[in-house]
């Protein structure tokens, strides 16, 4: 695997933003009600985070290691307002469905931290395939979260009544799954799926892929 | 790790600053740029937004053009202020409709009031005699499967044909002027009703001051 398709796999699996890493809770948390709401957040951040990647790595030299926080605060704003302004023209659609949470991307840790664990230190290039995987991984975890909310309490995936189709509307739809408590549940499921799924046997635990006879990692 | 953030010689508060500046400096640029190549569709597509709505509430006549007049854009912004305290609902914009030889046959109006997450924006259109011709949802961020019920049209269609003040059905039997709010969301029923009746009462001050029909 090459370096760049390596930032790919790494954002989508193995550092899961929202599953492994647990960041940027907020809009996960908030915004996955429905299958579509989640999936157009996913992709506004991984925008937001392939431009300010870029941007960053391009102007690591110039930003002095005593203000880089809030040069990157600056440089982050920037581009969640370049991309609220081009929805606010092109998609008043999707807007409107995401609404107050756009601003809030500012304040993503995921963009944050990307910028200051990765785009500061690394080309201009591997950032922006670096973004471009955490938003991916990001925009998979949103819509998944999100179609499990959907289906569970409101019986439709992506607006489709497939509990009308398949299920001649005998399952009645769970709204707690739509509310607060719902992203919590679902949110929960998933991460405890992720962990057995990575957890492995009692002779690998899953951390390195060796054998754990041999482990040297303090644990 | 690449070697990062090295304290060069001559890092002083005032370098740091000047750099800052200039980072936002042509940032802001930049982002100024990209508004002012964007406005005109962002005005389009709040001017289109609204006549979507406009148009579904009116969409049992054929043929209407809605007009807005200075003359009630200015009589919104005046009741607005008037009403400011204790009001739970805003008019945001007024249009006259016209049929198709032009004669005005009422009124469509786009208003908002707080909701459950965020507002609840409306359309309503009012005729001549004060009724409801319909209204419809422009826009809401209400909860899937509770509140954002609120755009299925068997709740909407409840509206038309009401004039006066609406209030929600609380018992069984609904009067003439109640509506079935919706289940367990009751803000984002309240939301959509004091919208609707903020426009019906702005529509009687209009119309008690130029001598009714």
């Amino acid at each position: 695997m090459n370096r760049y398709a390596e930032r790919i796999y790494n954002g989508i699996i193995r550092q899961n933003p929202t599953f492994v890493l647990m960041l940027g809770m907020c809009p996960t948390l908030a915004v996955t009600t429905s299958a579509a709401n989640g999936f157009f957040m996913g992709i506004t951040t991984g925008a937001v985070l392939v431009i300010s990647n870029i941007l960053i790595s391009a102007l690591r030299h110039i930003i002095p290691g005593s203000i880089r926080i809030p040069a990157y605060i600056i440089v982050i704003a920037a581009a969640v307002s370049v991309i609220q302004i081009l929805l606010m023209a092109y998609m008043p659609e999707v807007y409107s469905a995401l609404g107050l949470y756009i601003p809030l991307i500012v304040v993503n840790c995921i963009i944050l931290g990307r910028a200051e664990a990765y785009a500061s230190s690394h080309g201009v290039v591997l950032s922006a395939f670096d973004g471009l995987g955490m938003g991916t991984g990001f925009t998979m975890a949103l819509t998944l979260i999100g179609i499990c909310r959907e289906a569970f309490g409101k019986g439709t995936i992506f607006g489709w009544n497939f509990n009308e189709y398949f299920l001649k509307g005998r399952y009645t739809p769970a709204a707690i799954f739509t509310m607060a408590p719902g992203a919590f549940f679902v949110l929960a499921f998933m991460c405890a799926v992720q962990n057995k799924r990575k957890k492995g046997s009692k002779k690998n635990c899953g951390a390195c892929g060796k054998n754990c006879k041999n482990c040297v990692m303090e644990r | 790790m690449a070697k990062k953030h090295v304290k060069r010689k001559g890092d002083s508060l005032l370098r740091d600053g000047l750099i800052l500046c200039v980072i936002a400096a042509v940032l802001g640029l930049i982002l100024g740029g990209v508004f002012l190549k964007t406005k005109k569709h962002i005005d389009e597509a709040s001017k289109e937004a609204r006549l979507t709505g406009y148009n579904n509430v009116y969409k049992d006549y054929s043929g209407v053009k809605f007009e807005e007049s200075g003359e009630l854009s200015a009589g919104i912004s005046e009741y607005n202020s008037r009403k400011s305290e204790n009001m739970k609902a805003y008019i945001d914009n007024i249009s006259k409709v016209e049929d198709e030889q032009g004669n005005v046959i009422g009124y469509a109006f786009i208003a908002h009031s707080a909701g459950y997450s965020g507002n609840v924006t409306i359309a309503a259109g009012i005729d001549l005699s004060g009724v409801v011709t319909g209204i419809d949802i422009v826009y809401m961020n209400e909860t899937a499967g509770l509140g954002a019920n609120c755009t299925d049209e068997e709740f909407k269609e409840q509206f038309k044909g009401k004039s006066g003040k609406i209030g929600i059905n609380a018992g069984t039997e609904a009067d003439d002027n109640e509506i079935d709010g919706l289940t367990n969301a009751t803000i984002t029923s309240d939301a959509v009703v004091n919208s609707v009746n903020i426009c019906l009462d702005f529509f009687n001050t209009i119309n008690s001051a130029t001598g009714g029909n």
